[in-house]
């Protein structure tokens, strides 16, 4: 019975998350089969942790943690020399944008998206991929929850500049 | 407490569109201050359209595919049936025993991740499954030779403890040095002492086309055969050498080893990067294999099969025995 219950669960966790964990994978990875070893890999670890998890509440967040972390594990193991991450210091916001039209090309969006700099791409993925609050975003990246605004803003800042406008590339500007 | 425009956007930023994030005490002050100014009030509501469809966009954007549930609630099936073993219930799937290698090896890498060393660690998860990955074999196995040493250093123990107690003392060193000697036994004996049992060809085929159906995860990412080999030799385990020509155009990813019925076998992961689909090479010993002689050293040239849905490619090397399986239609 209590496996059944387990089972349920996890299948319910499966169905909930596992498109927004693919695509948080797929925007870290930018592969197909890493992918979806992240996010294989973060469900193997919860069907080992579950017991653990005093809050079901948390799994989300927890699930999101655990690709990420197991993400790093991997890009340290592959490039043991990671490039430094360098914070833009100073983004202008692009002119505010009459949005009439709220379609957006999927494919521009995406790549906006990948050109920008990990520091403000991997929140701005758990943002809009993931539907993570600030707070969880905050927990899953290990970094202060003001740093999390910041960064969420600066790097809407650089999508619409990327998208609107024929500006520089943020990363170019950085 | 007070905050201009720009604070105010940026904390206004952090809230999802339909969520009520506006609430929480880090935003509150800034949505009541947007509330309270036309031109900020505006920026928010185009903020929360440009959320909107930057959301609707990236969802499209990224297809996921189709099998992945399926697979992942393999896992779900796999980590049930192992809690039901663990508790002495009689459930046990398919996917359990290939899905656990997943599990344990995630355990696995990650333990040795944090110990600097890959394929280091050490697993305390008994052996419920016929496949259970490398590292957890190690463990196994050193389990199973303690407890086959350690009912007769016991029962001796105790047969010790009805001896007169002047005799006790010699007696106990006699026999802990018959013990040393007998665990020693077993720990150096012959493989054929705790020879596990052969493969037939065909249920190796059966597994690894179950195995590769729900494409586990790897330990090892490398991409360099040479190193792979070595790893894979320091191991211990099958190391591939012979790989067909009209192979070489499958990229590696990596590897990783697992267990089937006590016998390692080796599986490569690969990429036709053309077509992006995945194949996975199993190497075994042939002398884990039942009639190994006849059956399975043949000529050495590839010969394919369909099997389970999926193509197979098998053929022979001087130790080994190697078989690629690829999705159905597309045998390289």
């Amino acid at each position: 019975m209590a496996e059944d219950t387990f089972q349920q669960r996890f299948t319910e966790l499966v169905d909930a998350h596992y498109q927004s964990l693919y695509r948080f994978a797929y925007s870290l990875s930018k592969n197909e089969p890493d992918a979806c070893d992240l996010v294989q890999q973060a469900f193997t670890i919860y069907a080992q942790k579950a017991d653990t998890l005093r809050d079901p509440s948390k799994a989300k967040s927890w699930l999101f943690t655990t690709l990420y972390h197991e993400f790093l594990r991997h890009k340290k193991q592959r490039d043991r020399h990671s490039p430094q991450q360098h914070e833009v210091l100073d983004t202008h916001l692009p002119p505010q944008q009459s949005l009439v039209e709220t379609e957006l090309d999927s494919k521009a969006a995406l790549s906006a998206l990948a050109s920008i700099d990990e520091i403000y791409r991997d929140p701005l993925t758990l943002f809009y991929l993931g539907s993570l609050s600030y707070k969880d975003i905050s927990a899953s990246l290990g970094i202060p929850i003001g740093t999390v605004m910041s960064r969420i803003s600066r790097g809407k800042a650089l999508l619409k500049s990327i998208l609107f406008s024929s500006q520089p590339t943020p990363s170019q500007g950085a | 407490m007070s905050m201009d425009s720009d604070e105010v956007k940026q904390r206004l930023s952090a809230c999802r569109p339909g969520s009520d994030d506006h609430l929480q005490p880090e935003l509150a002050d800034a949505w009541q201050a947007a509330q309270n100014d036309p031109d900020l009030r505006e920026w928010a509501e185009q903020e929360n359209t440009f959320d909107k469809a930057m959301k609707k966009a990236l969802d499209s954007s990224i297809p996921v595919p189709a099998d992945l549930r399926e697979r992942l609630l393999k896992i779900g099936e796999a980590a049930s049936a192992q809690r039901a073993r663990a508790t002495g219930e009689p459930a046990a799937t398919d996917a359990a025993q290939y899905t656990q290698t997943a599990a344990a090896r995630t355990d696995e890498t990650r333990r040795a991740d944090a110990a600097g060393k890959t394929g280091a660690a050490n697993d305390s998860e008994g052996e419920t499954a016929n496949v259970t990955p490398f590292a957890q074999r190690q463990e196994h196995a050193t389990n199973a030779h303690t407890a086959a040493g350690s009912k007769p250093v016991n029962f001796l123990e105790a047969a010790l403890r009805l001896l007169p107690r002047k005799l006790y003392t010699t007696a106990s060193v006699a026999a802990a040095f018959v013990a040393l000697i007998a665990v020693g036994l077993v720990f150096l004996g012959s493989p054929s002492a705790s020879a596990d049992e052969p493969i037939d060809l065909q249920s190796f085929y059966e597994q690894v086309t179950t195995h590769y159906s729900s494409l586990p995860p790897i330990g090892w990412q490398e991409a360099d055969i040479e190193k792979a080999q070595k790893e894979l030799a320091e191991q211990q385990a099958p190391v591939p050498q012979r790989i067909p020509q009209r192979l070489k155009h499958l990229r590696q990813i990596g590897f990783d080893v697992m267990r089937l019925k006590g016998h390692r076998v080796t599986f490569v992961r690969l990429r036709n990067e053309q077509r992006g689909h995945l194949h996975y090479l199993y190497v075994i010993d042939h002398k884990a294999l039942a009639h190994h002689g006849a059956e399975t050293s043949g000529s050495g040239e590839p010969t394919h099969q369909r099997l389970n849905g999926f193509d197979l490619t098998t053929w022979c090397g001087q130790n080994n025995h190697y078989v690629l399986v690829s999705p159905a239609t597309e045998a390289p």
